[in-house]
């Protein structure tokens, strides 16, 4: 075949075109639940962002146990209407977490005045991540290279404990990595047989269902739930889960850099007129960090830690909770309604 | 750095496009070779040193045979290639295999030795493709087939070629080394071709092969918890697995060697359709079979001696070509069950009293049908052949549970996988469509915009069906 450079590049063309093609059919015609991301929740939460006077944010703990309705229903019952959002994505680092607030900002949305920050998020990225669907479906194309431009021009903090270059590279590399390890679009390319024998290997799948409403999902209502919630109370009954202990709120200081982080991104949302309010879920055992020693930050006026099963006895029952890490669709709705009690006290607290 | 990853795809573009930028034929060559090291050490920089060092040791056997006339220092050269290459190979390769089993016996006799002698050694990817190369290459001078070259350069990208380095086909010198003694040029190069096969060898690997192995992974993990269908379900997975792994790869390196102007000899010729074991040998992994042939079997006489010694010869073929796939018990076994399955079908042709001169469809078929399953009985032993420090014997008494399953249908557990096992049919219809070059006429007819939009349409349906989770290509680890 004889290629000159004009008809070659239109091969490439032609070629690129059908691919695009293609990758959209697919889009349309697949059925397939969509991994849940960042970039979904962004796009849902903005086709009525300027309703929102609270959002959540943060990962399953959130994603799993704040149920905007029941909170909007607490506050309304209390004379103080919201119209709250929730922004949690299961495993989500404080690094996606900033991404999209600073997101959630560019947007401008109207009425948005409060944010409840669970901190009991992790800060690192793990090689385990890589291989989760949601950490491969939150990098598309474009989100990638939107986090990668967000990573080399963020403000460097300043830390002993801080190498800036590194991290930036660190991440950077995540990313890359994390895109160049999916294909599609959609970034999982179903198997032929793969969705039978997915369950067995994917039980933490995160999917957008039917039920998911205004950012919420309960566990419950997820595919394999009668499954993970058998295999849990199985280990509870072979004494394989540390389960009757009481649980104590713990929190442990925060090193300088990531305190850094985390100011500047309050900085940056209060600069905008968001009040943040921080929580602390119903943990089991895991010490969160936290910046101790700041006493505005840690102040009990802002500061909510629900990780004490002396405070919350319930929450820390069998009958609420629907793993080791996560309470079922009727704790949920107890702690959202504890939270929504809190945030009022909270907005009453220093004029807020 | 796998040939279905995005990564691989974006180096690929880079080195077609640079290569066939560059005019100088040198040039060309240089930079494939630095592509090449670069693929490697993206596995494993550490051990480049080995294909350096495999290679300048060819290259001074091959000058040296050239200036020798004495027989004596001609073997003295030869055997330098040989016990240098081999050296390495069986160090890397079956260190773990010798001391393990050393291991045991000195524990049966109750004769105390060192723990070192039982430390595992990594593999270095790829050893036993370029080893049988580089050895083809000094063979191939000393028998005087073949010019040595007098360009380390060519030599190098010989033995380092990216698209066969790590996986094959194993290339022969005389076949490839005139190759680039040439320039290639751009307009002979036939695209079509090679980006149907790289599509090919991606939709075998990625689609079909990846999708099936969790399925034969979950059987094989644990056989004693599954039924008998269930492990006639795993090994038949399993051996389209295998075949889709490696012919899929074949076909890419194929390709992608097509597209930078080289050919490499095929790979597979659909074996699972050969209706009998020997034709089967002459399909799957030709460029291993074709080797061993050639620089084993007929050296050891092949069939010219007495049917005993021919026997013999095929045998000890069989029985290195297995162990040629790694350090294990169970490939010698796998190896010996097809070195008796050639010499019945010898001893068939042999003792048959009527040679049928055309076969019946039936017996074509029936043919087909028993040597697939002699096939799949042989991969029992393959894919219980575990990681180099488990002990053999675990291997033995999982390719026993299994064995037991697939031939007397005795399987004591209730686990089931037989749910999936009807895609076994598509798959099978596809295959045989394939082999028949179904649709080929139509895809070569089209004009080749309107072949670049199809392409990249069905890549994308293609790429929907890619299983997240890449699994290495199984003969990587050999």
């Amino acid at each position: 075949m004889n290629v000159t450079p004009a008809r070659g590049a239109r091969n490439v063309v032609c070629g690129l075109a059908g691919l695009l093609l293609g990758i959209s059919l697919v889009g349309r015609l697949d059925s397939t639940p969509s991994p849940l991301t960042g970039a979904q929740k962004l796009r849902d939460f903005f086709e009525a962002k300027d309703e929102y006077t609270v959002i959540f944010a943060g990962d399953s703990h959130v994603f799993r146990q704040l149920d905007p309705a029941v909170f909007d229903a607490a506050t309304a019952a209390r004379g103080r209407a919201t119209r709250a959002y929730n922004l949690g994505v299961p495993a989500h680092k404080f690094f996606e977490i900033d991404y999209q607030l600073r997101q959630v900002l560019r947007r401008d949305p109207a009425r948005l005045r409060f944010l409840i920050l669970d901190v009991s998020f992790g800060w690192d990225f793990v090689q385990l991540n890589l291989e989760t669907e949601r950490f491969v479906s939150w990098h598309d194309f474009r989100e990638t290279l939107a986090a990668m431009w967000y990573t080399s021009k963020r403000r460097e903090p300043e830390g002993a404990l801080y190498d800036a270059f590194n991290e930036k590279t660190r991440l950077n590399n995540l990313h890359l990595e994390a895109f160049f390890s999916q294909e599609t679009h959609h970034g999982r390319g179903f198997g032929i047989v793969r969705p039978w024998t997915a369950r067995e290997a994917h039980p933490s799948t995160e999917v957008i269902l039917p039920g998911y409403r205004r950012g919420y999902l309960s566990l419950e209502d997820t595919p394999d739930a009668a499954f993970r919630h058998r295999d849990f109370l199985e280990r509870v009954e072979r004494g394989e889960t540390r389960w009757s202990a009481p649980v104590r709120p713990t929190l442990r200081p925060m090193p300088p850099y990531k305190k850094k982080l985390l100011e500047d991104l309050l900085l940056t949302l209060e600069s905008r007129g968001l009040r943040v309010m921080f929580i602390c879920g119903p943990l089991l055992s895991r010490p969160v960090e936290f910046p101790t020693d700041d006493p505005v930050l840690a102040s009990p006026n802002r500061l909510f830690l629900y990780n004490d099963s002396s405070r919350f006895p319930n929450l820390f029952e069998l009958d609420h909770r629907f793993d080791r890490y996560h309470l079922d669709q009727r704790g949920s709705e107890e702690y959202t309604r504890a939270v929504a009690a809190d945030f009022l006290s909270f907005v009453d607290a220093a004029g807020n | 750095m796998l040939f279905v990853e995005l990564r691989f795809l974006l180096f690929f573009v880079l080195v077609f496009a640079v290569h066939w930028a560059l005019r100088n034929s040198t040039a060309r060559k240089t930079w494939l070779l630095l592509c090449s090291y670069v693929f490697y050490a993206a596995w494993d920089w550490r051990f480049l040193g080995l294909i350096v060092a495999s290679t300048l040791l060819d290259y001074g056997v091959g000058l040296g045979l050239a200036r020798a006339r004495r027989r004596r220092v001609r073997i003295a050269l030869l055997l330098a290639s040989l016990s240098g290459n081999l050296g390495i190979l069986g160090f890397f390769k079956y260190w773990n295999f010798f001391a393990q089993s050393g291991g045991v016996l000195l524990s049966w006799l109750g004769i105390p030795y060192h723990p070192w002698l039982l430390s595992s050694l990594v593999l270095p990817v790829g050893i036993s493709f370029y080893t049988f190369q580089t050895l083809s290459y000094s063979i191939d001078v000393f028998r005087e087939k073949l010019e040595p070259t007098r360009s380390l350069l060519d030599l190098a990208l010989f033995v380092g070629f990216f698209p066969q380095l790590v996986a094959g086909p194993i290339v022969r010198a005389a076949a490839f080394l005139p190759q680039l003694a040439t320039t290639p040029l751009f307009a002979r190069v036939e695209f079509r071709r090679w980006l149907l096969l790289f599509l090919v060898g991606f939709v075998k690997k990625a689609c079909v092969s990846d999708n099936l192995a969790p399925i034969a992974d979950q059987y094989f993990a644990q056989p004693g918890a599954f039924t008998a269908l269930a492990a006639w379900t795993a090994i038949l997975f399993f051996s389209i697995q295998i075949y889709c792994d490696f012919s899929g790869y074949s076909d890419m390196a194929i390709a992608c060697a097509g597209l930078l102007g080289y050919r490499l000899c095929d790979n597979f010729d659909s074996p699972y359709l050969a209706s009998n074991i020997t034709a089967f040998w002459r399909r799957w992994h030709m460029s291993l079979s074709s080797w061993l042939r050639d620089y084993l079997y007929i050296p050891l006489g092949g069939s010219h001696g007495s049917l005993l010694a021919t026997y013999r010869n095929i045998m000890i073929t069989m029985l290195l070509g297995g162990l040629w796939h790694g350090a294990r018990w169970n490939f010698v076994i796998w190896g010996a069950l097809h070195g008796l399955a050639l010499i019945a079908h010898k001893e068939w042709i042999r003792l048959r009293p009527h040679p049928l001169t055309s076969r019946s469809a039936w017996a074509s078929a029936a043919g087909t049908l028993s040597t697939f399953w002699w096939v799949c009985l042989a991969w029992i032993f393959f894919r219980t052949a575990g990681a180099s420090p488990a002990p053999f014997t675990e291997d033995l008494q999982k390719a026993w549970v299994v064995f037991k399953a697939f031939v007397l249908l005795d399987a004591p557990g209730s686990a089931d996988l037989s749910g999936s096992l009807w895609w076994v049919l598509p798959l099978a219809v596809v295959h045989i469509l394939a082999h028949r070059r179904h649709g080929i006429h139509t895809i070569e007819r089209m004009p080749d915009w309107a072949f670049a939009g199809a392409y990249g349409l069905v890549f994308s349906f293609v790429l929907a069906f890619v299983s997240t989770e890449y699994q290495p290509f199984i003969y990587f680890q050999f």
